[in-house]
This record gives structure tokens, sequence and C-alpha cells, in this order.
């Protein structure tokens, strides 16, 4: 395999080098081959294959050399098209498979047209063992007072290195709605970069980890505010155990002319064990007076008091812990619209499941 | 038609009176070279290891690149920078002892009055060197050694001169440190010893009045244990229409249970590349405060940073930043917490206006020996036009998972309701938005001596005007 390095995840703004969070650096990143995608509609949704939008102009958040990369190595992909508002049970479901070492790559392109309405569910999951990356580069096109909700789910486990990258750009209105729920002990990347043209248009990505071992979790959102009066909520929680990493990058992007725009961004982060390495950068870049942004974050120990209260309660420290950290990705699972795909994602990250629900 | 809401500039004409360059005035050659290095250092008198130390540090700085973050400063040519500048006069200390012209300029900036009222000791240079230098007796016989540094160079603190300098801001750090090791001149020495509470703050005032000059001063200051100190820099220059530099450097060490207060007002001229370093060293139980006010320059690069080597130690920064019309102020702070149960509190201010640009950037790092540590940090940002530029760029490495970080930040405009809310109680529009953005400034100018606190509020005089459109 040809050895070739690329640069992703590039702060729009740099800061101090020595932080060594400007950007990642992903080596051997020649994608030769696709993965093996499935695609699976419900019955009701009603959506066409081909896009007349030119995708090339939609950053992403990975950035260029990841965007390449994807045209290379999947030209073509798969288009999703949808021109009207689709009956709120219908959705469709890809799920790509990694089961070879090597490096795969795929493409996938998202269009609303206006007042359309769409659900993409994308599952990437690697098989235990295998070496290599599976990479996924999504663009969306949203037309005014469309919506697109994109929830995505990746899994991957040591020795096998994810990449999940996003763009999207929005019309009058529109509102682009991204949750994603990462997990395994793989190295993962995930880049999304959200530009609001149009005015009233808005954006909510809600992202919730669980990263244990000695795994890295790399990540780079970012809310650019063109229009008037778009709105932004970027929120990432998660936990770290054993010696695990993670670098959140979260911008909000408030160019000239958006006025009245406003965005936020939160992060919660529970530190379980010790060794773990939490990087946050959270960026508000602002060329426009008339603007709200606002940036929290909580990072460390899950609170003393909520910890005594339940081992009060007569739950085991250790177990009190567990169930905070499980709050965290539950919170990103209980947005999930459909019952059934909700269910099986709680399965899969370990939550309570309701059956009474 | 409606008025837009105008933001007066800084006034700064009490800063702009400026002394033109006479015969006794001694100027080194534009540029950076080895010789230019020799000749400083042999201007100097300094002892052999400085001389090399100042060679090293130029091939340091030879080596290293322009940063490729942070604002342009490519316009930077150092070519056309004299690194030494110095008025034919010795160091003073009595002001009646000072030329007239310099002496004028210090009174109009109000040094020797600020010295009679509150001041411990004051230390007053003129582009390369210090003028005037004078402590209090009654400080002086507590063992307090406040003294310009090339006589510290020299005295009974050599050895520990020798033993610090520049290894608490290594050279290697950054280009301008390394550029600061090879032509550093003046700044002062400054050692508690241990116990001692100095009651009433030092001052150094840096004026650098000769254009197309460096100003390279080095300032010392050890805390031993127990002892305290507040120490305020002040700097100034008049507005010229080629470039000047400042590459001050200053590094604090502070021991055991001791407590040291840092207070810059910065009001260099907009002609000024500000690309200064300032770091302490802070022992167990001890206490570093910042409280720093960006109000000058074209160019600033100043992040004041703490280590926090000691168990239990906190750092406080208060800092506000205000940028207007050609400048691009590139401000903050960082903090290693790199022992138990440390903590930091920051709470940053920024107003742009005029199309000015302030970056506000921090760094909060906890390493994997800070368990049990806290750090809380505040940014807000004011944006008075849509001509202006703000950004806020907070990074966080937390490495222990007993920490306990929270941070928050927001950018905004005035608040029309809270501009609603006072006109309701029958404040005019334009007071209540002067007030809005005076209240903005408060929590720095609060942690000022009161001359300064009113210094910095003339500073940011604040007329607004008209209505807001």
């Amino acid at each position: 395999m040809e050895a070739k390095q690329m640069i992703i995840n590039q702060l729009p703004v740099r800061t101090w080098n020595h932080l060594k969070m400007n950007e990642a650096v992903v080596k051997d990143a020649a994608f030769v081959k696709k993965g093996t995608v499935e695609v699976f509609p419900t019955a009701g949704l009603q959506v066409e294959s081909t896009s007349s939008v030119d995708f090339s102009t939609i950053p992403t958040g990975a950035g260029k050399d990841m965007d390449l990369a994807a045209t290379a190595a999947d030209p073509e992909g798969i288009t999703i098209y949808s021109k009207k508002e689709q009956a709120e049970e219908d959705f469709v479901r890809l799920v790509y498979t990694y089961e070879e070492d090597g490096n795969a790559m795929n493409t996938l392109r998202l269009e609303t047209a206006d007042d359309a309405t769409l659900t993409v569910y994308v599952e990437m999951k690697a098989k235990e063992g295998i070496t290599g990356k599976g990479a996924l580069s999504i663009k969306a096109k949203l037309g005014k007072e469309s919506c697109l909700r994109l929830i995505t789910v990746q899994k991957s486990e040591e020795g096998f290195e994810l990449f999940n990258d996003i763009g999207g750009a929005t019309e009058e209105k529109a509102k682009f709605e991204v949750c994603q729920l990462i997990l395994g002990n793989g190295d993962q990347y995930n880049g999304c970069d959200v530009e609001l043209h149009g005015e009233a248009s808005e954006t909510e990505i809600n992202v919730g980890y669980a990263k244990a071992g000695k795994s890295r979790l790399d990540m780079n959102y970012i809310a650019r505010h063109y229009g008037p009066l778009t709105i932004s909520n970027i929120t990432a929680s998660g936990s770290l155990r054993d010696q695990s990493f993670k670098l959140f990058r979260g911008t909000l992007d408030f160019v000239r002319g958006a006025k009245e725009a406003s965005g936020a961004e939160a992060e919660d982060v529970f530190l379980i064990d010790d060794g773990v390495i939490n990087q946050t950068i959270p960026l508000i870049l602002c060329g426009e007076e008339n603007v709200a942004g606002a940036h929290g974050a909580t990072i460390g120990k899950p609170d003393d008091d909520t910890v005594f209260y339940l081992k009060s309660r007569g739950i085991p420290e250790a177990e009190a812990i567990e169930l905070l950290a499980q709050a965290k990705l539950q919170a990103v699972v209980h947005k999930i619209p459909h019952k059934a795909l909700r269910r099986e994602y709680e399965i899969l990250t370990g939550g309570f499941v309701d059956e009474e629900e | 038609m409606e008025e837009k809401t105008y933001v007066e500039d800084v006034d700064r004409s009490v800063y702009d009176i400026r002394n033109e360059e006479g015969d006794n005035v001694y100027r080194i050659h534009q540029g950076l070279t080895k010789e230019i290095v020799m000749k400083i250092s042999e201007e100097k008198n300094d002892p052999q290891w400085m001389r090399d130390f100042r060679l090293k540090c130029l091939d340091i700085y030879n080596d290293l690149k322009l940063p490729n973050w942070g604002a342009d400063i490519s316009d930077l040519n150092m070519d056309e920078i004299a690194t030494y500048v110095r008025t034919n006069t010795k160091m003073a200390n009595t002001w009646k002892d000072v030329p007239k012209e310099i002496k004028d300029t210090f009174e109009q900036l109000g040094i020797p009055q600020a010295e009679r009222e509150s001041l411990a000791g004051v230390g007053a240079q003129y582009d390369s060197e210090l003028v005037y230098h004078n402590v209090r007796k009654e400080v002086e016989d507590q063992g307090v050694i406040y003294t310009d540094f090339e006589s510290a160079l020299r005295g009974p603190y050599a050895d520990l001169v020798k033993e610090k300098f520049m290894t608490i801001i290594k050279p290697e750090e950054h280009k301008f440190a390394a550029l600061h090791g090879a032509v550093w001149s003046g700044g002062s020495f400054v050692y508690v010893p241990k116990g001692v509470d100095v009651g009433i703050p030092l001052q150094s005032y840096f004026r650098l009045n000769a254009a197309g000059a460096g100003q390279f001063e080095h300032t010392l200051i050890i805390v031993e244990d127990g002892a305290k100190l507040h120490f305020i820099e002040g700097c100034s220059a008049p507005k010229y229409n080629v470039n000047n530099l400042h590459a001050g450097l200053v590094e604090i060490v502070v021991g055991d249970d001791a407590t040291m207060r840092y207070s810059t007002i910065e009001n260099w001229s907009k002609n000024m590349y500000n690309l200064n370093s300032k770091k302490a060293i802070v022992g167990k139980n001890s206490k570093m405060e910042w409280v720093s006010g960006s109000f000058g320059s074209h160019v600033s690069y100043l992040y004041p940073c703490t280590v926090l080597n000691g168990e239990n130690s906190h750092m406080e920064f208060t800092g506000i930043t205000f940028a207007g019309e050609g400048q691009n102020l590139d401000t903050g702070l960082k903090v290693i917490q790199n022992a138990p149960n440390t903590s930091s509190a920051v709470s940053t201010k920024s107003i742009s206006k005029g199309g000015g640009i302030c970056t506000t950037r921090s760094e909060v790092v906890i390493t994997a020996k800070g368990e049990n540590s806290k750090s809380a940090v505040s940014c807000e940002s004011l944006m008075i036009d849509d001509i202006s530029r703000s950004d806020t760029i907070p990074a966080m490495d937390i490495r222990t998972n007993t920490a306990d970080v929270g941070h928050e930040a927001t950018i905004g405009r005035i608040s029309d309701e809270a501009v609603f809310y006072m006109m309701a109680r029958g404040i005019p529009e334009e007071e209540a938005k002067t007030m809005i953005v005076s209240g903005f400034a408060e929590n720095v100018s609060k942690e000022l001596p009161l001359e300064y606190a009113v210094e910095m509020n003339n500073l940011i005089r604040l007329e607004m005007k008209g209505s807001i459109g």
C-alpha cells in the first residue's frame, strides 16, 4: 500500500503548536477500495438516487485531504434525494461493514428539496481483529424549509480506525440534525462542518461517546453562520476510561452578515480512570456584532454529590459511576426518533432498555 | 436618521508626547547580526557568560520560525529595528538628576507623583536603559532588593541572577524569547526575602521614545517563602509612522506560602509590535495573581504563563483587552497545574471596535500530577460594531481523572434589554450604554490600585453618542 499522510480535522484558526490540537495527522492514508454497504429503506420511503447538486462546494469537518481522498476512492457513491415530506416512520438505513484488512472509503450524498424531509441512519461497523481504516464522507444539501436527520453509529476495535466526515449546507429555514454515537476501542476521527447559509436555518449536533483502552477519539465540529437568524447547537458528552484519549474541537463561526444569529456549544466529559487524556478546544469566531455565542464545558470526575446520592440509595460506587457514564450516552440515544432502532442502539451501548416504552 | 452607537477611541494624547532624538543619544545600527549583539554586550560591559548567552540566543533566534498562528507579524522587519538606544545619562535615584526632557515625560505620565503617593519603589526605563530607580528606605531596610537589572548582574545577587536568568522562560520557547536573550537591555531585579510583606506596590515604567527602535527589558522577581509583593508594570510610547518593537521578558519565582500580584497597564502606541513574554513558577500554598489591561500596540502577543508546581497553589488571572482601529491584540494566558490540589480562576474580557481585532487565547493544562486540581475559566467578549472582530480560542488539556474544570465563554453586543431596563428607570440611552460598557470592565479596574484604575478608566473613556441604529 502506498504510504500517504493526510492532515485532517484542522482548526479553522490555529493556536499554539505545542498543544498539538491544530490538526490530526493520519499516516498510511491511501484509500484504494470501497467498503461494503447495504441499504435498507423502509417500505414507504420515496427517494431518488440522483441529484443535480454540486457537492464539491460543500466543505467537510475533516477537510480537503479527506475530501480529495473520498472523491478519488468512491466518485459515484450513494446518493439519496428526498423530494417530499416523508412519513414520520420512514427512513433509510445504510450499513457500512469492514470485514477485511486494509483501507476502505465510501461517499454518501444527501439532498432534501424545498419542504422535504429525510431521516438517514448510518452504521459503520468493523469486524474485530482486522486492521486498517474505514472512512465515510457524507455531504448534505438542504433546500428551503427542509429537514434532514442524520444519525450515525460507529464502532471499531483496536487496530481499525474509523473516519466519519460530514459536510452540510442549508437554505432558508432548513434544519440539519446530526446525532452521533461513537463506540468501541478503535481510534476514531469525526468531522462535521455545517454552513448555515439560509436565513433562520438551523443545525443541531449531538454527540455521545464512550472510549476505553488506548483508543483515540479526534473530533472537529464547525457551525458556520452566514445567514441572519441562523441557529446552531453543538453538544458532546461522553466518558473516558483506561488510557483513552479524546480531543474535541468545536467552532462557532459568526461571519459578518449573520445578524441575530445564535450559537451554543457544550461539552460534558467524565474522566473515569487515571491515565485518560482529555483535550478540549471550543472556538468562538465572531465577525458580526449582533450575535450571541456561548460555550460551556464541564470536565472531570463524576460529581461527588450525585455519586453520594446514588450510594445512599444502595448503589455501589463503581456502579453509580457506570450509571452516570451511561447516562451521557443514553441522552444521545434517546434523541433517536425511531423506537425500534432506539432500542437496538440502547442495547448496543449497554443502556437500560425500557420495555414499557 | 438614527445614529449608530459610537465609541470614542482611547485618548492617547498624553502618551504621544515625544522628545526628538538629539546628539546625546546613542543608537546602535539597525538590524540583528552577531556584530550588533556583540556591540550591545560591549556597551553593557556584560560578564563573559552573558556575552556567550547572547550569542547562543541569536543562533536560536535564527533557527526558529515565526509563529504560524496568531496575528500577522510579517511586516515586522528586524533589519529596520534598532535594538539598543540610550540617552547618554547615568541612572539617577532622585528625579532632579534625570535629564529635564525625560523627567518632564515621566512627570506628564504621572510617575513621580504616583511614587510620592502610593509606591514603595519605582524604576523608570527610557528606551533601552533605566534612567531612574529608587526604593523607599523602610522597604530597603526589610531586606527587599529592587534594582536595575544591570546592577543586579554585578552586585551581591549576581550568582542568583545567573542561576535564574532565562531559565523560567528559555530562549528555545519561541523566537521572540530568543531575540530577547540576544539583545535584552534594562529592566528590574526584585528580591523579597522570606516572610517580608511589601505592603505597598513597586512599579517599573517602560517608555520607548525612539522611533524604529526595540525595547527588550528583563524583569526577574523572586518572592521567597512567606513573602508578599505587588508589582506594577506600566508601558507606553509615542506614535511614529515606522514600526517599533517591544519584546520584554518577565520571570517570576514565587516560593512556598507566598503571594505575588503582577499588574500591567499596557498602552503602547499603535505602531508597536508588542511580543512580550511573562512566566511565573509558583510553590506550595502560594498565590499568583495577574491583573492585565491591554489597550495599546498595533499587534500584541501577550499570554502570561503560570506554572503551579506547589501543592495547594493558586492562580488568578483578570484581564481586559480593548482593540480599536488598526489594532490586532492577541492576548490571554497559560496555566500549567502540575501539583495536587492546585486551582486557577480566570476572567477575561475583550472589547472590539472600529475594525479592531481581539483574540483571547488560553491554555489550561492539568498534568497527571495535578490530582484534585480545579480550574474555572470565563471569557466574555463585547462587539461594539460590525466592522470589528472578536475570537475566543481556549484550550484545555486535562490528564487526571480527579480534575474539575469548568469553562464558559460568551460573545455578543450590548444587551438591548439591559439598555431598555435602565432607560425605563430614567437613565438616558447614551448614559446607559456607557454604564454598561464601563461595568463590563469593572472587574479589572477594581483589582487595580485606585490611581491605576482611574488611568485604566481614562484609557477606555467610552463616549457613547447618539442612539443605536
